[in-house]
């Protein structure tokens, strides 16, 4: 399923915070995906929101170097101030391969929707439809 | 990017402990803790240093070391970030330079000599970075499922699933979040003894030291240090790896699953052209890339005949 981005204004960000869900601490490795990714997040404005299918709203951003974060760029759900722990992982993991779905087929050439969906039923990974 | 994942360093499980029954060590390398196992004989008896590779630590040769302990002094250690060692949070620790280093200071601090390296996957780089360092230091080699030159096999040109598996994000996905190498990657790669890597205390075992996102970021980082082309990270010190090959004159014994994917027979059959002292492959039939798994008696008594020769 799609995923929905939304303004840094939309109403459902009111009094929530980030929970850190997924740290990349080399997106260049492959250069074409952070070259991919900087452009949309400068488009943003630095900070890239989305809807997840489950419904669930993430924020995708840069950490800074020696902050106390991993460095990289970290992918975190918005919570509810004061949220103590995570919950619903299954949801959350189906909602990153949603993002990464997305990713891939934005990066394009030799990276594939197709070879990502593959690679997720080999190693069975949530989110993934058990018959590609 | 000094905090550590320590949380699983003092507590091993019952039905872990009693498949893995030895006393763990710790020895402090560049300010951090690496843990290891030493069974055997201490004095006068050959020194087998048995190294894993990705996504396992010392509990891969579980099996084998009882096997050979009436007669050796074998050690087990877990590299930074594996295992039961401390795991810096960076990932830009793990490389192979600084693996192969952590290595070298571990058989240097404990003064090991004559060694016999017992090696598989990631082991390979890193033993043959040290042995050609130190040659003399070396007194023999088990060489399993490996490879030491800049082109590893095809299957890591591939994309799917091999450079998908550890992109960026997915990788992060994959490996951090979901374990998919030890949840599925084992199994995957294992034959005679599969079953037991689909649950149970094996699995477990494989588990143990890997419970959170912070405590896997080595394990993505292995694959990342793997060059495919001129430039890449480790390209030019694997090149150097293979050339070097040539002039190790120890002697060395092949040893390998028939039916890994990574790194198939045709890598052993590299070695076996660019070694001057070594044997015929021994190929393990029903045997996979975690050949430790599949095969822990052939595997024993190839080391047996390395001590044989030294």
């Amino acid at each position: 399923m799609a995923l929905q981005f939304i303004r840094p204004d939309d109403p459902s960000l009111s009094d929530t915070e980030e929970q850190q869900v997924l740290v990349e601490q080399t997106p260049g490795y492959y250069p074409e995906f952070a070259a991919f990714l900087q452009g949309e997040l400068q488009g943003a404005g630095g900070r890239l929101l989305f809807r997840a299918p489950s419904g669930k709203v993430y924020s995708v951003r840069q950490t800074e170097e020696n902050s106390e974060d991993l460095e990289g760029i970290r992918i975190s759900l918005l919570v509810p101030e004061k949220t103590d722990s995570q919950t619903l992982n299954e949801a959350i993991d189906e909602d990153i391969w949603s993002f990464l779905e997305w990713l891939v087929e934005k990066v394009g050439g030799e990276w594939t929707r197709e070879a990502l969906l593959k690679t997720g039923a080999i190693y069975k990974v949530p989110g993934v439809p058990k018959r590609i | 990017m000094s905090e550590l994942d320590t949380e699983n360093s003092a507590h091993i499980p019952p039905e872990v402990r009693q498949i893995y029954p030895f006393e763990s060590k710790w020895i402090e390398i560049q300010g951090y803790r690496m843990h290891y196992i030493e069974e055997g004989k201490q004095t006068d008896s050959p020194t087998v240093l048995l190294l894993h590779g990705n996504p396992t630590w010392s509990f891969l040769y579980r099996e084998i070391i009882p096997k050979i302990q009436n007669t050796c002094r074998a050690l087990a250690p877990d590299y930074l970030g594996m295992g039961l060692s401390d795991k810096p949070a960076n990932e830009r620790f793990y490389t192979l330079e600084n693996h192969t280093k952590t290595i070298s200071e571990f058989i240097h601090r404990l003064g090991l000599k004559k060694i016999i390296f017992v090696v598989q996957d990631w082991a390979g780089p890193i033993s043959f970075g040290y042995a050609l360092a130190h040659p003399k230091n070396v007194a023999g080699m088990l060489i399993m499922n490996t490879w030491a030159w800049p082109d590893p096999s095809e299957f890591h040109d591939s994309v799917m699933p091999w450079r998908m598996l550890h992109a960026p994000f997915v990788g992060a996905h994959l490996f951090l979040r979901r374990n998919v190498l030890v949840e599925r990657g084992l199994y995957l790669s294992t034959v005679r003894n599969r079953e037991r890597l689909k649950g149970g205390p094996v699995l477990d075992g494989y588990r143990l030291p890997f419970s959170t996102s912070k405590s896997r970021i080595a394990m993505l980082a292995f694959p990342r240090n793997i060059p495919r082309r001129p430039g890449d990270l480790n390209w030019e010190r694997m090149k150097k790896m293979e050339e070097g090959l040539r002039n190790l004159n120890f002697p060395c014994r092949l040893l390998w699953g028939e039916k890994d994917i990574v790194f198939p027979p045709s890598n052993a059959y590299r070695f076996e052209k660019l070694l001057p002292n070594v044997s015929a492959p021994r190929m393990i039939s029903d045997g996979s890339h975690f050949i430790q798994e599949d095969a822990p008696e052939e595997i024993a008594e190839e080391i047996m005949e390395l001590v044989k020769l030294t």
